[in-house]
């Protein structure tokens, strides 16, 4: 059955406003009659079942099967009854998930302020600041574990909390961001005019229309802190493991493959049990109508103003300090003109961020492709199949690389080898960026108001046309966004690849890495200049994407 | 297009009926991150120029990842050829039977204390010393003398200026504890690292950490640091000014000496190619680029040293070495015991 | 009662208001009536203090609110869009401005005043045009305002509730002897509703009067083609 409303609708309307209210319930029994009663923003059934057909292909192929495959390969030889195991395990899943707990809440109390003043005001800087604060989150671990090291800021719990606040604090500042920015002004002023003053409004409308934004930021950085690896190693000493390092002891130093198989199926139902907790939580909290269609912010005034330069200057010169070692430790050297020279052993240092663009803009492509059809697909049907489908989405950010890793090279030699591939860098990337770009898209699909669509169909207009003209526009926004983290996870790597056998390629990261793994003071001079450029490209990358949002995307 | 390329391959076999390998267009040698990083293009150029082939280099993680996953894909080898498999991990290589013999004709130019397996499925291509590293203005501050054997680190005014790798994330830090088991014995060793907790030894888990953010001359807090005996000469030649004395030396106590393999894969289509390649790496024009890009020393003893690895460095007199098999024996075993002692 | 001298406000830049003076006497209901983009809800949200003063002075009681913060006003103020709270039920809605205490007592009287009694726990979501137009005015009505502002407030419904809501709108308004200003593009609706129309013109004020004055005696060309 076509979809559209017939030329009839169109002819009857015409003359009066197609936002008036009888066209508008009209519309409503038309929609319904013609969809059987189902959901009314996408494609019916088949059409929703074929746009989940691809993410689920990639996701169920690149990581349900290996992650399945080495699972079952490690369980088969499980025995149990090794000494001390059972209270190991209770300590590292202890600690596992109560640092992880402790750090998001550190996170979201860190970023708020920050989050505030980029959402809510218009000030020079602004994007600056945004892209700054992406800085840490693509910085290689073991560079920012030097620094926290040289700092002094190690060996304690503080540190390791300290370093994922740092690693972190982007996260919450985008994804909220995101959303708070574009909160209808008027459903503020309207709870301003009731009387509630700045900080009960903030209480009483904002946060709550805000929940679907924060909790999907502090999933994946409770995520993200639950799979801590580099940071509790480097930073917290050797007292502190968290399953991700245990299942790596495990499985690399003591090839005991079932027993990290039980480990990393130990930390799939804990990462799987707090993201059904966190759907759950989701699903109730959609807000539709408090959107306005382009940014709300306005110039900052008085208390306002100071305000917003206490919030950005205190988050920026906090996160700076660590960046200010790597800073000082790159200067002085020479660094930054060796990066351009022949190195007799390395070659041309910044020659690697050439390989790093081309990984970054693939894995961008891939993530950005197979997260807004999966946001189309988690938002156009709720319910439980939605929700799982949503939920497998974010696993591989809980999952260990290890798993990752040693997973593809048994699962993937089939029907072509792509075990060793090039494509696997890119596609390890898009696994933990696909995330990002779902959780930021989701909520704004979600709350495109229905009276766009039923007025749009009342002028005749096909529902692919409608996807196209009303929801595409809204959801490119979020999507650049969830690009812009696609493309500065990829260019970070992350320790998604740590472990995924793939043809010798120098990006910027393993280049730090090699400069780091040589002894001389120039050596550290030129890691961490390039650390210093890899963060200017990531800043300069943000802004350049956060720029296009502007204007090129019509308003609604 | 591997798969095809194989395919090719036999349908070649078939028709030229008996041949028993053609050459193949490229080979796979599986590595671990390190020694991959530093592969630039013309690492294989004079290979693919003698024989037709290219080398394909695939990173796999650590050397423990590597021979592990090496082991996952044993039916169906990911590559033609491995590299970096070391000393501690050599056993685990050769109880799953990854490895198929090849004997290399520069052989007889690697000093015998580097043929670990006497079959040679494990053919090996270099080795460095792991060696307390330490600096020498602040031993000229103090006047204090460099530790001259072991138990003279027992003492605070050692222990608490030393940082140590941890063995289970770190190599040097697994060959330096070996180095004491060797040194005290099963019965001992663990005392002695008890001593070196009560005195404040630090504990970094990796290199990185210990060299770039405890070790002294890079604004830490230790005067020595357990690092390779080819840092010294690294110190020299990545100095940020040029320098002629290299601000660290290389104590020769407790020094253990890591071998590193290459083997060629069981179930590897081309072990001929794959054989030319380990001769390709034990050659002198391979052997010859070791030290500087990858600071180890080469296996090959034929091969002429930078002046650097000469000058500003010592070969320790008597490194540690383990049998293999007795390091896989015992291994998780002795890195539970070292935990205990150090993290209980 | 309410006067404003000379209100400027400017947005972005540009001069929205220019000097707009007006004053209420208490009880009064005044229609302000202009074409859209000439600056009718800019002008309520200067009053509400939810947009800052470029200039000119707004006095209730002959005193200066310019330092009174946008809650301590009492102004009720109705958005176009009604603007909802849309993780709120009904009730949630109409009781938000009131104290805690109050809310179980007045909400529901408020509701019925409307003509919503037993909507307490609908869903913002599920509800028509017309039903959102009275909930966001039992909302604004509720907590007693002194002075009652409604930016279009039936703009976007159909005819023949538009002229049933008038009639009730107007009624209500008038039961508790509000001072109210209401905006609106439409002359006919702002006659119904108020007891003088003020006709604005790119920022400004172009005449103030009762509609027959208007019509008789209209300030300008544009007025007269505007109201006629």
């Amino acid at each position: 059955m076509d979809l559209t409303v017939g030329v009839g609708d169109g002819r009857l309307m015409a003359g009066s406003p197609p936002n008036n209210d009888s066209t508008r319930r009209a519309d409503h029994r038309q929609t319904a009659d013609l969809t059987n009663g189902t959901i009314r923003r996408t494609p019916r059934r088949w059409g929703w079942l074929l746009t989940a057909l691809v993410p689920a292909i990639f996701i169920g192929y690149f990581f349900v099967y290996p992650v399945a495959r080495i699972l079952t390969l490690g369980l088969s030889e499980l025995s149990f009854g090794s000494s001390g195991l059972e209270a190991r395990l209770i300590r590292v899943g202890w600690f596992t998930v109560w640092q992880a707990t402790a750090s998001t809440v550190l996170t979201l109390l860190f970023a708020a302020p920050m989050t505030w003043a980029v959402s809510r005001f218009e000030f020079r800087g602004r994007r600056l600041a945004t892209a700054l604060v992406t800085v840490p989150f693509v910085l290689p671990t073991v560079v920012v574990g030097t620094a926290f090291v040289a700092l002094g800021w190690r060996d304690s719990i503080w540190a390791i909390l300290a370093a994922h606040v740092f690693f972190n604090t982007a996260i919450i500042v985008r994804t909220v961001g995101t959303l708070w920015a574009r909160l209808d002004p008027d459903i503020l002023g309207a709870a301003r005019v009731l009387g509630a003053g700045p900080w009960e409004t903030f209480r009483r409308v904002t946060l709550p229309l805000l929940k679907p934004a924060i909790a999907a930021a502090t999933s994946i950085v409770f995520l993200f802190t639950f799979t801590s690896f580099g940071v509790v190693l480097i930073i917290g000493g050797f007292e502190y493991a968290t399953l991700e390092v245990e299942i790596y002891r495990q499985a690399v130093s003591f090839f005991d493959l079932p027993l990290a198989a039980a480990l990393a199926l130990v930390q799939l139902v804990g990462v799987t049990a707090a993201l059904y907790g966190y759907s759950r939580y989701q699903d109730r909290h959609t807000s539709s109508w408090a959107l306005s269609s382009d940014s709300s912010r306005v110039k900052p005034r008085g208390g306002a103003r100071a305000g917003v330069v206490l919030a950005v200057g205190g988050t920026l010169s906090l996160l700076a300090i660590p960046i200010g070692v790597l800073v000082a430790r790159s200067l002085g050297t020479d660094s930054y003109r060796a990066l351009f020279q022949d190195d007799a052993v390395v070659g041309v240092p910044i020659e690697s961020a050439a390989n790093s663009f081309r990984f970054a803009a693939v894995a961008m492509v891939i993530a950005v492709v197979i997260g807004v059809m999966s946001a189309a697909v988690i938002a156009g049907r709720s319910g439980r199949l939605s929700r799982w489908f949503d939920l497998t989405l974010m696993l591989p950010l809980g999952t260990s690389a290890v798993t990752i890793g040693f997973g593809f090279i048994v699962a993937l030699g089939w029907p072509v080898d792509l075990r060793a591939s090039f494509v696997l860098v890119p596609i390890a990337h898009a696994l933990i960026a696909v995330p990002f770009v779902v959780r930021i898209t989701v909520p704004t699909l979600k709350a495109i108001p229905p009276d766009l669509h039923e007025a749009a169909a009342v002028l005749g207009t096909s529902r692919g046309r409608v996807w196209w003209r009303i929801d595409f526009p809204i959801v490119a926004k979020a999507a650049l966004v969830g690009s812009a983290f696609a493309f500065v996870i990829s260019l970070g790597e992350f320790g998604a690849t740590s472990f995924v056998a793939r043809p010798a390629t120098i990006t910027m990261p393993v280049m730090i890495f090699r400069l780091l793994s040589r002894p001389g003071q120039q050596s550290l001079g030129m890691a961490m200049a390039l650390a210093v450029a890899l963060a200017a490209i990531t800043a300069a990358v943000v802004m350049w994407i956060d720029r296009l949002q502007v204007g090129e995307v019509g308003s609604f | 297009m591997r798969k095809l390329a194989g395919l090719a391959g036999l349908l070649l076999l078939l028709a030229s009926c008996g041949d028993a390998e053609t050459t193949p267009n490229s080979i796979r040698l599986i590595a671990h991150d390190s020694f991959a990083s530093g592969v630039t293009e013309e690492t294989f150029a004079a290979f693919t120029q003698a024989t037709g082939t290219e080398v394909e280099v695939i990173a796999a993680g650590d050397a423990g990842s590597m021979v592990n996953q090496a082991i996952l894909t044993k039916d169906n080898p990911l590559a033609d050829v491995i590299f970096g498999i070391d000393d501690t991990f050599l056993s685990r290589a050769l109880e799953n039977e990854i490895l198929t013999p090849f004997e290399s004709q520069y052989l007889d130019t690697v000093s015998d204390g580097l043929i670990l397996d006497p079959t040679h499925r494990a053919t090996p291509i270099d080795f460095g010393d792991v060696c307390i590293n330490y600096q020498k203005a602040w031993f000229e501050e103090t006047a204090l003398d460099v530790p001259q054997e072991l138990d003279d680190l027992r003492s605070e005014l050692y222990a608490s200026f030393l940082t140590v790798e941890h063995p289970a994330t770190s190599s040097p830090g697994l060959a330096f504890m070996l180095a004491t088991i060797e040194e005290f014995g099963e019965e001992n060793w663990l005392e002695f690292w008890a001593d070196l907790r009560a005195a404040g030894v630090r504990v970094a888990p990796d290199w990185d950490t210990a060299y770039y953010a405890d070790f002294m001359p890079y604004g830490g807090s230790s005067s020595m640091v357990v690092s390779y005996a080819s840092s010294p000469p690294a110190e020299v030649i990545f100095a940020s000014e040029p320098i002629d004395q290299a601000p660290t030396g290389v104590i020769d106590v407790g020094c253990y000496r890591q071998v590193e393999f290459a083997g060629v894969l069981a179930g590897t289509p081309y072990p001929t190619a794959a054989g030319q390649l380990i001769d390709f790496m034990l050659s002198v024009e391979f052997q010859e680029t070791i030290p500087l890009t990858w600071f180890v020393f080469p296996a090959n003893t034929t091969t002429p040293l930078p002046e650097e690895f000469v000058i500003h460095t010592v070969l320790p007199e008597s490194p540690a070495q383990m049998d293999p098999e007795r390091i896989a024996r015992n291994r998780d075993r002795w890195i539970s015991q070292w935990v205990s002692v150090m993290e209980g | 009662m309410l006067e404003l001298r000379n209100v400027a406000v400017e947005l972005g830049g540009k001069p929205i208001l220019n000097g707009v003076s007006l004053s209420l006497g208490r009880g009064e209901i005044v229609a302000i009536l202009g074409p859209s983009g000439s600056g009718k809800s800019t002008l309520l949200r200067a009053i509400a203090g939810l947009v800052p003063l470029e200039g000119g002075e707004i006095l209730w009681d002959g005193v200066d609110i310019a330092t009174v913060d946008v809650h301590q006003r009492g102004f009720g103020l109705m958005f176009q869009g009604y603007a909802l709270f849309p993780h709120l039920d009904v009730a949630g809605n109409v009781g938000f401005g009131l104290a805690k205490e109050d809310r179980e007592a007045s909400v529901p009287a408020s509701l019925s005043r409307v003509g919503l009694g037993g909507f307490e726990e609908r869903r913002i979501e599920e509800l028509s045009g017309g039903e959102k137009q009275r909930v966001a005015l039992a909302r604004t009505l509720a907590p007693d305002p002194k002075l009652v502002m409604l930016d279009e407030p039936l703009g976007a419904l159909d005819r023949s509730l538009r002229d049933r809501l008038v009639s009730e709108t107007r009624q209500l308004l008038e039961e508790r002897e509000v001072t109210a200003i209401v905006v609106t593009h439409d002359r006919d609706e702002a006659a119904a509703m108020s007891d003088r129309l003020a006709i604005m013109r790119e920022g400004s004020i172009v005449q103030i009067g009762i509609l027959e004055e208007i019509l008789a005696a209209p300030a300008d060309d544009w007025v007269r083609d505007f109201v006629t």
